[in-house]
């Protein structure tokens, strides 16, 4: 849960740019940058694609943020529109890979998208360490929707009140999805699980 | 409370999302199940994994870089043109064009050439003379002289 202060500097900032300080606008990207970059890594979990789809979601808060009508937190919002780019990709992506690897088992997919799941840049190779990697592969196996949910929770730390006001879902249907996507983890971790425990 | 509700009550517990009543019994239960503790414990390595995971920054310019493109995008979508209007444009331009090089051709286009035979027989103006020295003719200077001589 993010404190008070949080929500009136984000209000003042949308305030002054509703009234046309850009500057304000300015301030609210360098502000939440960074967590929307990493809500999309963790979504993706391709390092290439995120300045890109950052800037696409600051665009359309840009298009958009005049109409917001302070009922709810700036991030619930942010992290909306976020989540919804994500979920948009994660379907246009899967729709490619059901073309593009729609000839082969199952089997040969996991193969095809090992390599793919790997991120190849110089700092990801210094940073590698296969916990992260394990972790960022399990992540990409569970729905869309799970996915969300365990991000906002895990990463975000929002509580379930503010995850269901991002979703536009209810509280119960948050709880439910944060156990059942902590299952799938569970499960993809469990090798992972017996070095560690 | 059966095990699987109380399985189900972990996730929320690690959230800090139970109220004290449901907390205290999950508590209890944790120190008498070694499975729900190894549960328990699981959840946090997952979290943990997770926010390691989120290690990803953007350069410190990004901020003036989308504002950037932002603007650019508002200058684009100014000097749009859309299809319609452009190809309306492009017809009365068009339209223009045809006109002014048939005006032209009208203009332009002189009464048929001042021979010396035509002025003979009288078929020219009594310009002629002034035409042909100002246009520099069709005929020779020589025809001048010739058509003066037989016209006195």
């Amino acid at each position: 849960m993010k404190d008070l202060k949080q929500y009136e500097d984000d209000f003042r900032l949308v305030r002054a740019f509703q009234a046309g300080d850009e500057k304000a606008f300015e301030e609210l990207i360098r502000k939440y940058q960074r967590q929307v970059a990493n809500i999309v890594y963790l979504s993706l979990g391709d390092r290439e694609i995120v300045q890109d789809l950052v800037q696409e979601v600051f665009i359309r808060v840009f298009k958009s943020v005049r109409n917001f009508e302070f009922d709810s937190s700036f991030y619930s919002w942010l992290y909306r529109i976020t989540v919804n780019l994500c979920i948009d990709e994660i379907r246009r992506r899967k729709i490619k890979r059901t073309f593009s690897l729609g000839f082969l088992s199952n089997e040969q997919v996991d193969e095809k998208l090992a390599p793919f799941e790997k991120s190849h840049t110089p700092s990801d190779l210094l940073l590698e360490d296969e916990k992260k990697e394990t972790v960022l592969k399990a992540l990409q196996k569970l729905s869309a929707h799970h996915r969300a949910v365990l991000i906002l929770r895990e990463y975000d730390e929002l509580s379930y009140e503010e995850i269901a006001k991002t979703l536009t879902i209810s509280i119960q249907a948050v709880k439910s999805r944060i156990f059942r996507a902590r299952e799938e983890m569970r499960k993809l971790l469990k090798e992972y699980f017996k070095e560690r425990l | 409370m059966n095990h699987s509700r109380m399985v189900e009550m972990l996730s929320s517990y690690v959230d800090g999302e139970l109220y004290d009543e449901e907390k205290s019994l999950v508590e209890h239960h944790i120190q008498i199940c070694p499975e729900c503790e190894r549960r328990v414990a699981e959840l946090g390595v997952i979290t943990q994994g997770v926010r390691s995971v989120a290690s990803v920054s953007l350069p410190a310019s990004f901020a003036s870089d989308v504002l950037r493109a932002i603007r650019l995008s508002a200058d684009e979508s100014k000097g749009w043109i859309p299809a319609e209007f452009m190809a309306r444009k492009v017809l009365v331009g068009l339209s223009l064009v045809v006109l002014l090089a048939f005006g032209f051709t009208s203009l332009s286009k002189s009464d048929p050439p001042v021979t010396a035979e035509r002025y003979l027989r009288g078929e020219t103006s009594d310009s002629t003379e002034s035409q042909i020295l100002l246009n520099g003719g069709e005929i020779s200077r020589d025809d001048v002289l010739l058509a003066a001589v037989s016209k006195r």
